[in-house]
Order: structure tokens, then C-alpha cells, then sequence
């Protein structure tokens, strides 16, 4: 609490006359310093609690004395603008106190000034005059003077001087009049200004007040009674404290200290209000400190603004910036401090207690390109101004990777110097990561299609290459030119408008395709094509078109080669078959002439020789007859040749019979035509065999059986006991004819080529032979869908195995078998 | 009887000629033997024949001859309203089946191939002979 001043004391000590009056018809005194007592000659008691004018009357000597008129004028003046008024000099002669009824001539210089109470009215007038007879005796002495006037003549006649005086008081009072227009027209301004200030005050679009030094609301405005809610009138009788949000009421009163004890004189800041219906508000505060005069406090003026509005769009922004992950960050060139929104710190993976990470911190955060990246970008932005933005890959501290966009900006002083950097990290982890995995599918669809094994392309719609395959390029002659991008018309001038048409209908939506089209280029070769033209769609809209083509050329040559060869197929097998049948035809013939050609000089020779041995016996010596004895046989030998040639010939061309044949009747047969010819007694043979039918070719089969006894017989000659043994087995559908013979045998690396024809083993004079018998027992099985195989070992004889189909028993055989 | 009536050879081969001739010979009867050298000489006795000259009793036909060959020969004879009753044997080297069956099928009396040993053919020679000449009835 302030000690209150000793007015009093001041008031009584003031070396200035003073009197106190009340704003009343009378003005009636109700103090008086003792100045005032002693230069009007009064005495305290006389004149407190009287009225001025009861007091201090117009002096009635004088008609001219507007004095008493004056000063009313202007303390009503004073009541009416409750502004002080100062008033020319009066002449206002003081009663002589000696109760002599005189006046003493005194001449004043007066002001009068209110005393206004809080809501401004009048309370006191204060009175006070100077006593300026002294001045105005003195001008008017030197005035005298100057107008040659002798002072003593001025001076010699009482009345003569008094009335000189009023005259010069008139003067003087028009001279100040002309001084109190002045002060009248400043004072009608100040009135202007006050009531300027005062229009301001209340219809000011924020709220204003002013406050005792106890924080009590002295003055308040209309937008603040808005503001609040609360009248003016309730908040005369209340605090600022009564109406703070408790939460923001120490910051405040800690803020009043401060200004009280001189720390500063105004501060502003963001705080809550309690309206009267309970909702809390925002406002921003902006309150200063008025000092009187000494400097010492005297009242507040506090500005209050409704910012609940931006501080719910703050409020948003930040929801918003929490949730886009979104963070704003500076950077202080000068003291290389940092500052960081809270998201920021998440971002990073930082608690928020501590401060922005340092620079090194910092690049731990990132992948080590992205930091260079990072770093090389905001060198340039500090050095040259450039505003950046860039994706850069983050390490969090929980050792996940992500992906931030940063912004960044140049913050400039007032001379354009880049004091600061600024700006945002956001937080794009997710669209990076979907980015990614689409950049991934988009790598792998332009892998795809790069390497398709197919030629395609795809276009925009305004048919600009998207991508094409290799294929696409090496059957288009491309090369290495790169099209990604260039029209398709661009790079094909010369395209049909037909396919333009194709390329338009399927970019309204169509699927157009073709298995087989024929194109003649340019250079005259006809190509062939397969091709599928359709859109694809974006959200089912045509983004463009692909257009799959496939050259078929060679697969349709192939097939008109193929027609062509299904047309002349008939006709070529006819021609195959007679030309078959003419080589055929010339084999016979050949083998033909063989037998007529050879065995007609043969038969020549043989005639001959006979001729001489019969006729020329006795003609020649022994060596002549052993000559024709040779050469007949020779010819034997020769004549053997060619009936085993013709047999053999005969076997390959002679029709095949399917006959139904008794191996064991066949075997008894050769045996018996053998006995009869070449069969030396001493040879055993054992045909003791079961009685098998098979299919195959009568005299074919009698051949062979002949031949392999024959070969039996031959090659089991010299055995001591030579013996040729028969057997016949069935195995499944086949039958098996074997024919053991205890001979020479051979060795089994011979087994192939003793069915070779002209094929032998041994000299002629010791097994004579062609060398075709084997060869046609093998021709003969071939042709009745048999075979043949042996089974030797020199010394060990041999075994022949023939192997031919069993006979299919029909009706007609069984009958035939009951019959016989 | 008809030994006086001569047999047609008609063969190309000089040799053959030679030893069928020999053949005959060695078999002692008496019909004489003509010989035409090819088909042509063959075919220029029918006029002759035609012109009232000695038939033959048998015609020996070999079938492989340059220029007209024993098959059309045989086929022209058996074509003839008269000519087409003396006996005709092929006498030749192949044993084709083939041949066999043409020369039938053609109008051949006989069929014989022709040895390669002498001695086989001078008994065919006689058989022949003997047959065709001798046993052998034909029309007046």
C-alpha cells in the first residue's frame, strides 16, 4: 500500500493563493491556503463555508467593474467543460479591511481548474489567483514614460489615474482576450481529440480498459463488456483477477510485479478469460503501464483481443500438422540454435524434454546419401537464397527406416542478409512406401514388357510410346532409338490411316483383333500378321491402348506349304508308286537279264567243254583233261551262283503267302529231300518234334528249313558223330524253331555278318557255298514277319533259332482238320 | 509220219544255234532244222508259208531276241487263221515264272528252259523230238 501525499500540508505551504470552492450556484469556499488569506487580507473563518461571490462582491464604486461577472463566466465555464480556465487579468479591488468602506485597487491574474471524480464530474473548483497589481502598475509607469507623460503628472490626481488604469485594464484585458481565443480554440481541439479518443475508446473494435494499479476495472469499453460478457457496470465492481482462467493468473499477476517495479512498462501475451456464462475464451493482452508525472505508477491500459477464432485455427493447424506428421523446424544462422515443433520430434524418434538435436545428432537420422543430399541443399539455400524441397530416407531410433520430404526456406534480415533457415519435415513414410512398391510393380511391369516374348507397346492416348518390348523394336527396326515418349505417328509417318482408325476405336473403348492379316510392304513382300489392339483402363477410364502384334509370316508360309504338300500328297505317292514300281520294275528285268545273260554263255562254255571232253578225249594228254575238267567246274560253280542269285531275287519280289503250315511236316520234308541228295549216311538226325502250326509263306518256309539243314549238314560233316537235332516250341503268340548241329560252330562276333549275303567263314575248298544261303533264309523270314538268330562258339557247333508267328486257327482250318 | 518235215529254230545266239543244233544232232532222228535268226526273219517266213510252202512240224521259239522279240512272234502266229496249229515250245534260259505264264497265256504249246549241262540238253533235245515229231498227232 502507498502512503497517501500530506496535501493538506502542500495545499497550506503552496507559495500560490488557493482557494477550494464547490461546484454550487455560489461556489461556496470550503478551503483556503494561507496564501490566499494573507493576500486578500481574510481571515479563514470569515470566509469558508460562504460563497465566493458573498465574499469577494463587485466593488459598487466602480460602474465599469465587470470583475465579479468575469470570474463567474468563467467558473461556469470551467463546471460546463470541466477544463481549467484561465482569465484575463481583473482588476478586483480588495475591501479595505479597516471597515472604512474603501477598496484597495488590485488587479488579478485568475485560473480556475476542476477537480473531476472518476466518472467525470465536477467535484471541486480550484480557485487560484496571482496578485499581478504590481506588473500592471509597473507597465503602466513605463508606458506613461514613453508618452512623455510626466510620472509625477500621472501620478498627482487619484481619480484621474484610477480612471487611466481601468483604461489600461481594458487594454490589457483586449490584448488577453485575443490570447484567450487561443487557448480557447487548443482547448475546443483537446475537447475534439478527447472526444475522438473517447469515440475510439468505445466503439474500438477491441476491448479497452483501464485499470487501478490493484488490477480493479476503472474504465472499460463497450467491446470489452463483448468480449466478456459481463456489463459494464459489473465489471466496475470486479478485478481483472476475478475473470482469468486460474491456470493463467500467475503468469499474470508475476507480469504486474514486474511492471510495477520498473522491469518494463507493458508486456503482451495470450490468456484465457471466464466469460460470465462459464465458456472459456482466448484473448491476446496487451497492457501498459501509465506513469504520473514523477514517474511513479499510476493506472494500467490493458488492450484486449478475442483470438479464441485463431487459436481454434491453431488449435487445428496443429491437429492437422499431428496428423499429416507434418513439422516446422528453424534454424538460427547466428547462434546456430535450432527449434523444433513437437512433431518434429516424433518424426525423429526424439523425446520432446530435450533440445533440438545438434547437427550430428541430426545426420544420424538419416541414411548416409540422403544426408549428403540434405547437407549439399541447405549449403546452397544458406548461400544463395535457394528454397529447397527433397525426399530424404530417415533411420529411426527404434532402427526403422522412413522417408521424410524436407522444405526449407532463407530467412532474411532487414538488409536482405540470410539470417535463418526455416521450414518443414514431413513425415511421407507411408506414400514413400506405397511410391515405392508401385515403382517396384512399374519395374517389373517395364521388366515384362521389355522382355515379353511377344512384340508389344504400350501408348497414352495421345498414342505416345509408355513402353515396348524388345521385340516390338527388333520387329519394327527400331534399334536402339529411343521412342519412349514420341508419338507412334511420329515414328511411323507412313501409317495407314487404317490402323489410325483401329487406334481411335480402341481408345473409345474397343478390342480389336485380327488372327491373320495380310500386309504387303512397301518393298512388295507380303507379311502376315496376328494382332489384338485394346485400351487399358484407369479407374475405368481409357488410359490408352496396347497393341500386341505378332509376325506370322513363317508360320503361314509354313502352312500354304503344307496345303500345297496335303493337294499334291495323292499325286506324289502315285508318282512315289510307279516310280517304285518302274524300279521295281527294272530290278526284275536286271535279275532277269542276269538269268538269261549270264547262263547263255555259261550254258556256251559248259556245251563246249562238254563237246571237247567227249569228242577230244582221246586228243589230249592228261594235263588237257585236267584243263576242261576245271573249267567245267568252274562252271558248275557258276551255274550254283546264279540259281542261288535268282532265289534270292526271287525271295525279296515274289509275292508272300499266308499260309497256315505245319512246322514238323515241313522239317520231315527237307529231311527226306536231303536224304535223297546231299545226305551222307553217317549224319544222325533227331526231328522228333511236336506237331505247331504257324502263319507263313509255304515255299518260303520249306526254303529256309532246307537251307539251315543244308548249312547243318555241311558244318557238322567232319564231326565224328555229326548230329543235327530239331526242335519246335511254342513261346506266347510265337513259335520257335530250333536246329542244333554238333559242327565247327564259330565265334559269336560273326553272328551279324553270316546273315550278310556273299558273307562266308571258311576257304571254298574246305565248306563250299555262295554265301547266300544264310542271307535268304534271313530275306525269307524278314518277308513272312519272322526272324532269325544263332547261338556259337567255335568247336561248340551251332544253333539256329527261327521265330514266326503262331497260326491263327480259323473256321475254315479247323474244318479242313477234321476233314483230313 | 512227219521226219521229214523240218523244225523252225528261232533263236538269235549263234552259240545257242550251234549246240542246239548239235543237241539234235546227237539224237539221231531225222527232221531237219531251220533256223530264223530274230523275230523279223521269223515273221518273214509267213508269207511264204502262205504262198503254199512247207510247213513246219514244230517251231522252237526263244523269247529275248533283238529287235522283235519271241513273245510278239508267238502272239502273231497264234493270231494266224492257219499258221496258228503248228506246235510252237519256247525254248529258252529264263525259268521266270513271268515268262512261263506269258507264253501260255500267248498260245505256247510248251514251255522248257534250257539246261545249262550239254548232256541235260541233248536228252531234252531228244525228248523233244521225240514228242513233237514223232508221238505227236496234228491236224491234216
Amino acid at each position: 500500500m502507498h502512503e497517501s501525499p500530506p496535501y493538506q500540508q502542500l495545499f497550506e505551504a503552496s507559495p500560490h493563493p488557493y482557494l477550494i470552492l464547490r461546484p454550487n450556484d455560489d461556489f461556496t469556499i470550503v478551503a483556503v491556503n494561507e496564501k490566499y488569506l494573507k493576500a486578500t487580507d481574510t481571515q479563514r473563518q470569515h470566509i469558508v463555508g460562504r460563497g465566493l461571490f458573498e465574499i469577494f462582491p463587485d466593488n459598487p464604486l466602480q460602474a465599469a467593474n465587470h470583475g465579479a461577472a468575469d470570474l463567474r463566466a468563467s467558473l461556469n465555464r470551467v463546471l460546463s467543460d470541466k477544463h481549467p480556465d484561465v482569465m484575463s487579468v481583473q482588476q478586483y479591488d480588495i475591501p479595505l479591511r479597516d471597515n472604512s468602506g474603501r477598496f484597495e485597487l488590485k488587479y488579478w491574474s485568475p485560473v480556475n481548474t476542476p477537480v473531476l471524480d472518476a466518472t467525470g464530474n465536477v467535484i471541486y473548483i480550484i480557485h487560484h489567483v496571482e496578485d499581478v497589481t504590481e506588473f500592471i502598475l509597473s507597465r503602466e509607469r513605463g508606458s506613461r514614460h514613453n508618452d512623455d507623460h510626466p510620472l509625477g503628472k500621472i501620478t498627482t490626481g487619484a481619480e484621474r489615474m484610477e480612471a487611466n488604469i481601468l483604461q489600461r485594464a481594458a487594454e490589457v484585458k483586449k490584448g488577453i482576450s485575443t490570447l484567450f481565443l487561443e487557448r480557447q480554440r487548443t482547448r475546443e481541439q483537446l475537447l475534439e481529440s478527447e472526444r475522438r479518443f473517447q469515440a475510439t475508446f468505445e466503439q474500438a473494435a477491441v476491448g479497452i480498459a483501464i485499470l487501478s494499479l490493484e488490477g480493479r476495472w476503472l474504465q472499460v469499453n463497450q467491446t470489452l463488456c463483448e468480449i466478456v460478457g459481463y456489463t459494464s457496470h459489473e465489471l466496475m465492481s470486479m478485478s481483472f483477477m476475478d475473470i482469468t482462467y486460474a491456470d493463467d493468473l500467475e503468469v499474470d499477476l508475476g507480469l504486474l510485479r514486474q511492471m510495477l517495479s520498473g522491469e518494463m512498462s507493458t508486456y503482451a501475451r495470450e490468456k484465457r478469460y471466464v466469460r460470465k456464462d462459464s465458456s472459456v475464451l482466448w484473448v491476446g493482452l496487451t497492457v501498459s503501464l501509465v506513469q504520473k508525472t514523477d514517474h511513479s505508477p499510476d493506472y494500467f491500459i490493458a488492450i484486449i483481443q478475442n483470438i479464441q477464432a485463431r487459436k481454434e485455427t491453431e488449435g487445428h493447424l496443429n491437429e492437422a500438422k499431428r496428423i499429416a506428421h507434418f513439422g516446422h523446424w528453424r534454424w538460427n544462422l547466428n547462434t546456430r540454435e535450432h527449434s523444433w515443433s513437437d512433431e518434429i520430434y516424433q518424426i525423429y524418434g526424439r523425446p520432446l524434454e530435450l533440445p533440438p538435436a545438434d547437427e550430428q545428432e541430426v545426420s544420424r537420422y538419416f541414411t548416409a546419401e540422403s544426408w549428403k543430399m540434405l547437407i549439399a541443399t541447405a549449403e546452397k539455400c544458406r548461400h544463395e537464397g535457394v528454397a529447397y524441397q527433397c525426399d530424404a530416407e530417415i533411420v529411426r531410433s527404434d532402427g526403422n527406416y522412413g522417408w521424410i520430404i524436407v522444405r526449407g526456406e532463407a530467412v532474411r534480415d532487414a538488409g536482405g542478409h540470410i539470417v535463418a533457415l526455416q521450414g518443414t519435415v514431413q513425415d511421407i513414410t507411408e506414400r514413400k512406401q506405397a511410391e515405392v512398391a508401385l515403382q517396384h510393380n512399374k519395374e517389373q511391369l517395364r521388366l515384362f514388357i521389355d522382355y515379353a516374348p511377344a512384340s508389344l507397346a504400350m501408348f497414352d492416348r495421345n498414342m505416345r510410346y509408355l513402353a515396348c518390348s524388345q521385340r516390338w523394336r527388333s520387329d519394327y527396326a527400331l534399334g536402339d532409338d529411343e521412342v519412349i515418349g514420341v508419338r507412334h505417328y511420329d515414328v511411323f509417318p507412313d501409317i495407314s490411316q487404317q490402323w489410325k482408325d483401329i487406334h481411335q476405336r480402341c481408345l473409345a473403348g474397343e478390342v480389336i483383333r485380327n488372327d491373320e492379316d495380310r500386309f504387303e510392304r512397301a518393298d512388295g513382300t507380303v507379311m502376315w500378321l496376328r494382332w489384338e489392339v485394346r485400351p487399358w483402363l484407369v479407374d475405368a477410364t481409357v488410359g490408352g491402348i496396347v497393341i500386341f502384334t505378332e509376325d506370322i509370316t513363317p508360320q503361314k508360309h509354313a502352312e500354304e506349304i503344307l496345303q500345297q504338300l496335303n493337294l499334291t500328297l495323292e499325286q506324289r505317292i502315285a508318282e512315289r508308286t510307279a516310280e517304285l514300281k518302274a524300279l521295281n520294275q527294272s530290278l526284275e528285268s536286271f535279275v532277269y537279264s542276269v538269268s538269261h545273260d549270264l547262263k547263255a554263255p555259261l550254258r556256251g562254255v559248259e556245251g563246249y567243254s562238254r563237246l571237247l571232253e567227249e569228242d577230244y578225249r582221246d586228243r589230249l594228254d592228261d594235263e588237257g583233261r585236267l584243263f576242261i575238267s576245271n573249267i567245267r567246274a568252274g562252271v558248275t560253280r557258276m551255274n550254283e551262283l546264279i540259281d542261288d542269285l535268282l532265289a534270292y531275287s526271287r525271295m525279296e519280289r515274289r509275292t508272300i503267302e499266308s499260309n497256315v503250315l505245319d512246322v514238323a511236316q515241313l522239317i520231315h520234308q527237307a529231311v527226306t529231300e536231303c536224304s535223297a541228295s546231299v545226305m551222307p549216311d553217317a549224319i544222325e538226325i533227331i526231328a522228333d518234334v511236336p506237331s505247331i502250326k504257324v502263319q507263313g509263306d509255304r515255299e518260303g518256309l520249306a526254303l529256309v528249313i532246307r537251307n539251315l539243314l543244308e548249312n547243318a549238314i555241311k558244318f557238322s560233316l567232319h564231326a565224328i558223330h555229326p548230329c543235327i537235332e530239331f526242335d519246335v516250341y511254342q513261346a506266347g503268340e510265337r513259335v520257335v524253331m530250333k536246329i542244333h548241329d554238333n559242327g565247327i560252330g564259330f565265334d559269336m562276333k560273326y553272328a551279324e555278318r553270316i546273315f550278310e549275303i556273299f558273307e562266308r567263314l571258311h576257304r571254298l575248298e574246305d565248306y563250299p557255298g555262295t554265301g547266300i544261303g544264310l542271307a535268304l533264309v534271313k530275306k525269307a523270314l524278314q518277308r513272312m514277319n519272322g526272324r532269325v538268330w544263332v547261338q556259337s562258339a567255335p568247336g561248340q557247333g551251332a544253333t539256329f533259332y527261327i521265330e514266326l508267328p503262331l497260326a491263327q486257327v480259323t473256321s475254315n482250318d479247323k474244318r479242313a482238320q477234321k476233314i483230313s | 509220219m512227219s521226219a521229214d518235215l523240218p523244225i523252225l529254230l528261232i533263236e538269235d545266239n549263234p552259240l545257242d544255234v550251234d549246240l542246239t543244233l548239235r543237241a539234235f544232232q546227237r539224237c539221231e532222228l531225222a527232221n531237219p532244222i531251220v533256223v530264223a535268226r530274230d523275230g523279223e526273219e521269223a515273221l518273214a517266213w509267213i508269207p511264204r508259208w502262205e504262198a503254199g510252202e512247207t510247213l513246219p512240224v514244230l517251231i522252237l521259239l526263244d523269247l529275248n531276241m533283238p529287235r522283235i522279240d519271241g513273245l510278239t512272234v508267238l502272239r502273231t502266229l497264234k493270231a494266224h487263221a492257219v499258221l496258228r496249229c503248228i506246235p510252237i515250245v519256247v525254248l529258252t534260259t529264263s525259268e521266270e515264272e513271268r515268262d512261263i505264264q506269258c507264253a501260255y497265256e500267248s498260245g505256247a504249246n510248251s514251255y522248257i528252259a534250257k539246261p545249262v549241262g550239254f548232256d541235260h540238253f541233248v536228252d531234252v533235245a531228244r525228248h523233244i523230238e521225240l514228242y513233237w515229231c514223232v508221238i505227236n498227232k496234228l491236224p491234216g
